[in-house]
């Protein structure tokens, strides 16, 4: 198969493999880019989440691009984006039209397993928020951090830009860390 | 609401939000409440089955959204406005900021955005994690089993999600035990 072919299916993998929400992902799309096929090696990948972090979007969608365009250009680029995006949705897509067709007993199901979803969910974002907040906690000034923030995040201004929320806190991050 | 209302609110949150795919989330919810055109839980519920399925959490509540409120081509502007800053900033700029990658005071600025992140992510998790565990002791219990199971366990997220549900229905609707 050629390249573009590949990056294409790869990377519809890492998208429908990709669950779990935020930085839970990081291991899976590791195992996929590193382990399974030497795309990357450990410092490039360290490379690419560092670039995620920075840079605006999810990971997944930031590793493809990188990877994409570094294997095989624009072109490259635009195959493993599209198909990270792409792979999921199309699953989306049909598991929607399928649901939206379910009517009588069938539809009291998916109400059902809809509304047992919910906690289900909560529960599994509580792990993604524990994975940020796990490696701060080594760190008081970082305590301290988080406590700012929340502060700042109940005044209204920044309530109402959290992108300046970000922005503030790297600033003083920056000035006193 | 208009196609390019549409498509500039996903492009605000695509272009101005580092930290990842579930500080975007929040930041969509946000700016979803303020068209005033949803409900809360019908948000939440968005938000649930963005997470529930596979794939970049924040493309696949872009394409929700989008279809909700002006369908398939609501959702078409949705993503693309989603994704299409990431993609921009990784080809032009990876460059530039991967020199940067190693300064101390970038890694500071991202240190401190961290305790911000955790704090908008956790935001989110709070909000819906009350509206999810609204049918009482039940809902609370498997929101914790979930937890539980991926944070101390490592089991695969994929199965941890579907044991919620099958415990949830489990234990029966309220009122029928």
């Amino acid at each position: 198969m050629n390249v573009l072919g590949t990056l294409a299916l790869v990377f519809a993998r890492i998208g429908l493999g990709a669950f779990g929400g935020g930085l839970a992902t990081i291991p899976f799309i590791h195992y996929e880019l590193v382990v399974s096929r030497a795309w990357l090696s450990e410092r490039g990948f360290a490379e690419v989440v560092s670039l995620a972090q920075m840079t605006p979007g999810p990971l997944a969608v930031n590793a493809a691009t990188f990877v994409g365009y570094r294997i095989a250009g624009l072109p490259g680029a635009c195959a493993a984006t599209l198909s990270v995006i792409g792979a999921p949705l199309l699953l989306l897509v049909s598991a929607l039209f399928l649901l939206s067709r379910a009517s009588g007993k069938w539809r009291k199901r998916v109400d059902r397993v809809q509304r047992a979803l919910r906690p289900a969910v909560s529960g599994m974002l509580f792990a993604a928020f524990w994975v940020v907040v796990r490696p701060l906690a080594n760190d008081w000034r970082l305590w301290v951090m988080v406590a700012g923030a929340f502060l700042l995040s109940r005044v209204g201004f920044f309530n109402r830009f959290p992108q300046l929320l970000l922005l503030a806190a790297g600033v003083a991050g920056a000035m006193l860390l | 609401m208009s196609l390019s209302s549409i498509f500039f609110l996903f492009l605000r949150v695509g272009a101005f939000t580092f930290g990842g795919g579930l500080v975007m989330l929040g930041f969509i919810e946000k700016e979803l409440r303020s068209t005033k055109r949803l409900e809360s839980e019908e948000i939440a519920d968005m938000m649930v089955l963005a997470t529930a399925f596979p794939g970049p959490v924040a493309v696949n509540m872009a394409f929700l959204a989008g279809k909700r409120l002006a369908g398939p081509a609501g959702a078409a502007c949705g993503i693309v406005g989603t994704a299409f800053p990431p993609f921009l900033t990784i080809l032009l700029l990876s460059k530039v900021l991967l020199q940067w990658a190693h300064e101390p005071w970038l890694g500071a600025f991202f240190l401190g955005a961290a305790g911000a992140v955790a704090v908008i992510i956790g935001r989110v998790v709070y909000g819906m994690t009350r509206i999810s565990c609204a049918g009482g002791w039940k809902d609370i219990l498997v929101f914790v089993a979930v937890a539980v199971l991926l944070i101390a366990t490592e089991t695969h997220p994929f199965l941890a999600l579907g044991a919620g549900i099958a415990f949830r229905l489990l234990l029966g609707e309220e009122g029928q035990v």
